[in-house]
């Protein structure tokens, strides 16, 4: 007999180090080894994190509620004392690793990427580089740990049957591949930089901010080079770990640092024992059943299923997805742990439920349509979410109707932001991004769990189950880590998906938004709050005002002519305001020329401000006084012409609009300079503010169309009011606040109708009976 | 000799009845034993009204007769009602038309140059062009307008002060009719809702003026400040009133049946009035705002008296008097009052106005005392949507959502709101120079109905917008059932109802 089974205490008295500590498996064997193995000092490698250095952040890690139970059982005072007796941190950025300490028992590496489809030089510098450096480190102390390696059972890669607990086979150099992977990012960098390249993203830009200024589409055509790069940089990674024989990245990097913990661990004559768990799920009895660190791998999975997302999914029923509880993983690892491998012939052992206890697709499904019919997630207003039944139709099927579904959504996206913007159209614009966001998720996950799904491999855990049969049976129960252990059914239903589930409602019951419920603006100086004129405080555009002045002051017998000319060139002028808005003020107002201002003024006195006072949103005046409330001041800026603005001066603190260039005091048609539309407007604003002392981050800006998005942005509380369709997207994005002010107060040929009636004030008896001299506008517009 | 008003007591062979409800005309079956109050049948209108006003003015009461008053080189200024009286006929010159022609006539053969006309406009909007037009007509329009014809404006410099009332507020009337010589008053008054104010100067005061003396704040009764101005208006100004009655009546052949007697209609009658029942649930809200022009009810001539006002005031009165429905037996535990959208291209009344407008009747109704008791249940017929004119309205649009959401008490509104809205520029410079309603106009509105508010239990609008009830303090029904049921809390079970037929008179400019 083992003198083991007199005193069964491992690691007593040792020296263990831990990377990986703030990771999932990393939290669980610190919490293990912290309540379970009282005698065993800890030593972690820790990143610091932004301005949190590695003591503040293990501080935060003992909060977790992986320790709720360990602190429950033993007190405050405990923890803080092993905290401070039993804890050392270290703190190292991957692959450049401080010294380490040389009196080492045991060393286990659990840090890698969480991600499975980084850029692939950023999966090698982690997984591979990280190794690399952190072996490197422990061979400079001289000292001799046995390493415990965390590695993946997908280190396997892409195959069928049965995979043994053995070295892996294979021949890529993995020094080689790291280079490649370093060197990839350069050349994709370089080669992102092409004028082809460039020249498409521009246009890119261009259609999608072009509206917004220059700057605008520049920033959007280098925001769109730095997405090119990362996913090629991605497409690279997932391609060559396919050529290679992986899955993905992920494992392709994780069986090379297996070659790297081979090469300078157990190459040096050091003990190397490597742990490959498959997918790692919550916990099925320590240190709580279902106790999980937010979502893992088949979790999404599951929840969007439940949400009704998946209606389908590509998966073959009878592939087994081999999930492993956490505690399982821990106990094993520790179990290898206290076991060291021989020098020289590192041990291997799979940490999975598929060769003894298979869990197939099919098994997982049933019981996650049991659970989510037992147990439905509410939906918003409608009741509950009916989970879908699945029929496996295959993979080719889905990736089908997933495509159909991909392209169909795009083009309502594009046409959405074709179409003239109103209360329906922003409602299916929210539609079709809430399809958007299911569609990139089913996409997603389609890509990500393809090769899970799909996988008819089998990890053989004998080695694992020889080990586990080690233990004395007194200590299963603590240190046990059968894998036949699990009843799925039970695990499933009554410990995970309730785990996962919770999870969601903590996380989607957080951000609910409140009712806006109208609070006083706040009283702070040097604010100034920018309104936008057309279609933000005014319903209506300058094209409906051109419209009125020459009803009101063309003779009834000319408006057939009037109004057939202005009619046949709104398509263009609608054109053009689409491509720019400065453009359009330009072409529009040489309808203007010969018009004398005097008269015009005169007729905006007696009527058409009348019209204009109609056309006013309430909201908008509201929203204006309530800011004079406050002592903001209040700007109304504008690429109007300054003589449409009168009935509003005495409303703003300060008018901001374009003056007409004019001679003998009739119009030229010409604007005497260019009008203050985006990013004029943003330069505007940002010179307005450094000379009057003014604090944007506080200000306040309301604009309603995708050509104001430059100035909005500039302040801190930008508004988008009733906006067009590109800039409903952007607001939704940035979060900014959207309101919907009321648009037809009054209808247009109502207004019209008053207007020529005389209801504003008589053409006839205005004061100054100067009629108005406009020659019918000619073809003027040169493009 | 026109029928009398009478009492109606609804039995099992009652038909329904029409019961006006904003843009809509519903047909509503009461339960049994309600009383239905119908006022008088309209008084015969005056045929020859050219020969009646010529009459009035040659043997006026009390006065001289007109053309003796008219003198070369007097100052006469002539103030006539607007909008918020009725005009009297869609194809015919409005009544105020043909006064004011009769007038200037009148003046222009004595020689008189210097007039001017005023719209007694008091707090309301001022008169476009074009309601100046429609009021006047052409000709006067022409020749006055805009130096000689204007709106009174409360709010401008040229005001002065002619007195002070009992509190010591100083009391400030418009300029130019303080400056005249003769004050010649068209005056309009109805039945219902019929202001009874003494004095033309209520109407020409300045806002100042109006705000003290109206302020539930205020100690002084508002009337009384102008009883020294009813005859005279400071020193020079002699007041000659024209009083002219007016009474409703059918406005054309098609929708005469809505101010007939449901018993009496025949076949047409019923087939016209389920014609609107289906028209008012089918069509868009627009053209149905459009309908209630044709269901509305015009206003004819009833008599033309003129003279010293103190004198004529009381002929006018008790003229007015016997066209309301005589003494009601008892006060009702809940009264029932349909409220109709006022004619007009479509306008609508906004909730602040409509409530007042339905609590006026309480008061101020068909019946000479309140049909409802104190501690009773009025329930009005209206929707209440939240609408406001962007002209007219733009003070009701933030007194409904800042003021009455904070209070709807008359005094803590006086106390908290009224000093803000009555200094705010925007709206001063709105009332001055488009056609919005003063920034104390909702104010005062509310006020006239706080009397109301303070005698009744409990106020339900039936089809009532349930942001608009809430705000303002009252209960929102679906139906006549749900109202009853939500009043049987104060009235009990079985409570006396009395339904006023027909609709609040005086609505054609409230919106």
């Amino acid at each position: 007999m083992s003198p083991r089974a007199a005193k069964f205490a491992p690691l007593e008295g040792q020296h263990i180090m831990l990377t990986g500590a703030t990771g999932f498996v990393g939290q669980a064997i610190l919490e293990k080894l912290l309540a379970d193995y009282p005698t065993t000092r800890v030593t972690l490698l820790i990143r610091p994190k932004g301005s949190l250095t590695g003591q503040a952040r293990l501080k935060s890690l003992l909060r977790k509620p992986v320790f709720a139970k360990w602190r429950e059982r033993v007190g405050q005072d405990e923890v803080e004392r092993a905290q401070a007796e039993r804890i050392t941190v270290i703190e190292s950025t991957m692959g450049d690793v401080a010294s380490l300490p040389s009196d080492l028992d045991v060393l286990i590496h659990s840090a890698s990427t969480v991600s499975f489809d980084p850029p692939i030089d950023e999966a090698f510098k982690t997984n591979v580089g990280g190794a690399v450096g952190l072996y490197e480190a422990l061979v400079r102390t001289g000292s001799d740990p046995h390493v415990v390696h965390v590695s993946t059972a997908y280190v396997g890669g892409i195959r069928k049957g049965t995979t043994v607990e053995a070295s892996l086979k294979h021949s890529v150099d993995w020094r080689a591949e790291m280079d490649a992977a370093i060197a990839a990012r350069a050349q994709v960098e370089a080669s992102s930089r092409r004028p082809e390249v460039l020249r498409k993203l521009i246009a890119e830009a261009r259609t999608v901010s072009g509206k917004v200024g220059p700057q605008a589409v520049a920033a959007a055509a280098e925001e769109g080079r730095n997405e090119w790069v990362t996913a090629r940089l991605v497409d690279y990674g997932r391609v060559r770990a396919q050529s290679l024989g992986w899955a993905d990245v992920y494992a392709l990097t994780k069986s090379m640092s297996e070659r790297v913990a081979e090469e300078l661990w157990a190459g040096n004559g050091h003990r190397l024992s490597v742990v490959r768990p498959a997918i790692i799920e919550s916990a099925l009895r320590h240190p709580y059943p279902g106790w999980i660190d937010g979502f893992k791998v088949a979790d999404p999975l599951i929840i969007a299923y439940g949400r009704g997302l998946l209606p389908e999914f590509p998966g073959l029923p009878d592939s087994i997805l081999d999930i492993i509880p956490v505690d399982i993983v821990v106990n094993a690892t520790l179990a290898v742990a206290a076991n060291p491998a021989p020098r020289d012939e590192p041990k291997y052992f799979h940490l999975s439920s598929g060769g003894r206890n298979p869990l197939t697709f099919r098994d997982i499904y049933e019981n996650v349509l049991t659970y989510f019919r037992a147990n439905p997630i509410p939906d918003d207003q409608r009741g509950h979410i009916r989970a879908p039944l699945w029929a496996f139709p295959g993979a080719r099927a889905i990736a089908r109707s997933l495509k159909f579904g991909e392209r169909s959504n795009k083009l309502a996206q594009r046409a959405l932001l074709r179409l003239p913007s109103g209360k329906t159209t922003r409602n299916w614009q929210r539609q079709v991004s809430a399809r958007q966001t299911d569609l990139e998720l089913l996409r997603a996950y389609s890509d990500l769990y393809q090769n899970y799904t799909q996988a008819e491999i089998i990890y053989d855990d004998s080695k694992t189950a020889a080990l586990n049969d080690t233990l004395p049976p007194g200590q299963l129960e603590k240190f046990g880590f059968d894998a036949t252990d699990i009843d799925w059914d039970h695990y499933l239903q009554q410990v995970h998906f309730p785990a996962i589930t919770t999870l969601m409602r903590t996380f989607s019951s957080r951000p609910r938004p409140k009712a806006q419920k109208e609070k006083p603006l706040p009283q702070v100086p040097n604010v100034v709050a920018v309104f936008d004129l057309e279609g933000t405080v005014l319903a209506t555009n300058i094209i409906e005002q051109y419209l009125w002045v020459r009803l009101a002051s063309v003779d009834k017998s000319k408006w057939p002519r009037e109004l057939a000319n202005l009619f046949s060139s709104l398509p263009r002028y609608i054109a053009t305001d689409r491509r720019d808005r400065g453009e359009f003020l330009r072409t529009f107002l040489r309808r203007y020329e010969g018009v004398d201002e005097a008269a015009l003024r005169s007729l905006i006195h007696d009527s058409i401000g009348d019209v204009l006072l109609q056309r006013i949103r309430p909201e908008a005046v509201r929203q204006i006084r309530k800011h004079r409330e406050a002592g903001h001041r209040t700007v109304l800026v504008t690429g109007a012409i300054d003589v449409f603005t009168e009935p509003f001066t005495s409303l703003f603190d300060e008018v901001v609009a374009s003056t007409m260039h004019s001679k003998d005091g009739v119009w030229t048609g010409y604007l005497s300079k260019p009008p203050l539309v985006d990013e004029a407007r943003a330069a505007w604003l940002r010179l307005y503010a450094e000379r009057e002392g003014i604090d944007l981050s506080t200000s306040y800006a309301y604009g309603d169309s995708h050509a104001d998005r430059a100035w909005l942005e500039l302040v801190g509380n930008p508004q988008a009011v009733n906006p067009d369709a590109a800039l409903f997207q952007h607001a939704t994005v940035k979060h900014w606040r959207i309101h919907q002010w009321n648009d037809q107060a009054r209808s247009r040929l109502n207004t019209i109708n008053e207007l020529v009636r005389g209801d504003m004030a008589s053409t006839t008896h205005a004061p100054t009976p100067t009629p108005l001299t406009i020659d019918s506008p000619k073809e003027t517009t040169h493009e | 000799m026109s029928r009398p008003g009478f009492v109606l007591s609804v039995d099992a062979q009652t038909p329904p009845l029409v019961v006006f409800q904003g843009e809509r005309v519903l047909l509503q079956r009461l339960p049994s034993g309600a009383s239905v109050l119908y006022p008088p049948d309209a008084l015969p209108g005056i045929h020859q009204l050219d020969a009646e006003i010529s009459q009035a003015l040659a043997n006026p009461i009390d006065s001289e007769p007109l053309t003796a008053l008219l003198r070369r080189g007097s100052r006469v200024t002539v103030v006539f009602d607007d909008l918020s009286q009725p005009s009297t006929s869609r194809a015919a010159p409005d009544v105020r038309q043909r006064v004011i022609e009769h007038v200037l006539e009148l003046a222009a053969a004595a020689g008189v140059d210097d007039v001017e006309l005023i719209a007694a406009t008091g707090l309301r909007r001022r008169l476009t062009p074009y309601d100046l037009q429609r009021v006047l007509g052409e000709r006067v329009f022409a020749s006055f307008f805009p130096e000689h014809l204007h709106s009174h404006d409360a709010e401008d410099g040229n005001l002065i002060e002619v007195g002070t009332a009992e509190d010591g507020t100083p009391i400030e009337i418009n300029a130019r009719v303080v400056s005249s010589d003769l004050v010649i008053s068209v005056r309009l008054a109805t039945a219902v809702g019929n202001e009874g104010a003494p004095a033309v100067a209520t109407k020409l005061a300045s806002a100042r003026t109006a705000r003290a003396l109206t302020s539930p704040l205020a100690a002084a009764a508002g009337a009384s400040a102008f009883e020294s101005l009813v005859d005279t208006i400071g020193d020079t100004a002699t007041v000659f009133t024209i009083d002219v009655t007016l009474t409703p009546e059918p406005t054309g052949p098609t929708t005469a049946f809505l101010s007939k007697r449901e018993r009496e209609w025949n076949i047409t009658d019923r087939v016209l009035s389920a014609g609107i029942q289906v028209a008012t649930k089918v069509l868009p809200s627009r053209a149905k705002l459009g309908l209630s022009q044709i269901s509305g009810v015009g206003f004819g001539v009833t008599s033309v008296l003129a003279g010293k006002p103190s004198s004529v005031h009381p002929l006018t009165e008790s003229f007015l008097a016997q066209q309301q429905v005589g003494e009601v037996d008892s006060p009702a535990d809940v009264a029932l009052f349909g409220i109709p959208n006022p004619n007009g291209f479509g306008t609508a009344l906004n909730p602040v106005t409509a409530a007042s407008l339905g609590l006026g009747q309480i008061f101020n109704g068909q019946a000479a005392k309140p049909v409802v008791r104190a501690g009773g249940t009025a329930i009005f017929y209206h929707p209440l949507t939240p609408w406001f004119h962007p002209l007219y309205h733009p003070a009701y649009v933030d007194f409904f959502a800042e003021a009455l959401s904070a209070t709807t008490d008359p005094a803590a509104l006086s106390a908290d709101f009224e000093g803000k809205f009555a200094a705010d520029t925007w709206f001063r410079h709105l009332y001055q120079t488009s056609y919005a309603h003063h920034a104390l106009h909702p104010f005062h509105a509310w006020y006239s109905a706080a009397p109301a508010i303070e005698h009744l239990g409990e106020i339900i609008f039936v089809g009532g917008n349930l942001e608009s009830t809430r705000r303002m303090g009252f209960k929102a029904a679906t139906t006549l059932n749900d109202a009853l049921e939500m009043a049987s809390d104060s009235v009990g079970l079985s409570p006396s109802i009395t339904y006023v037929h027909g609709a609040p008179v005086s609505i054609s400019e409230v919106s």
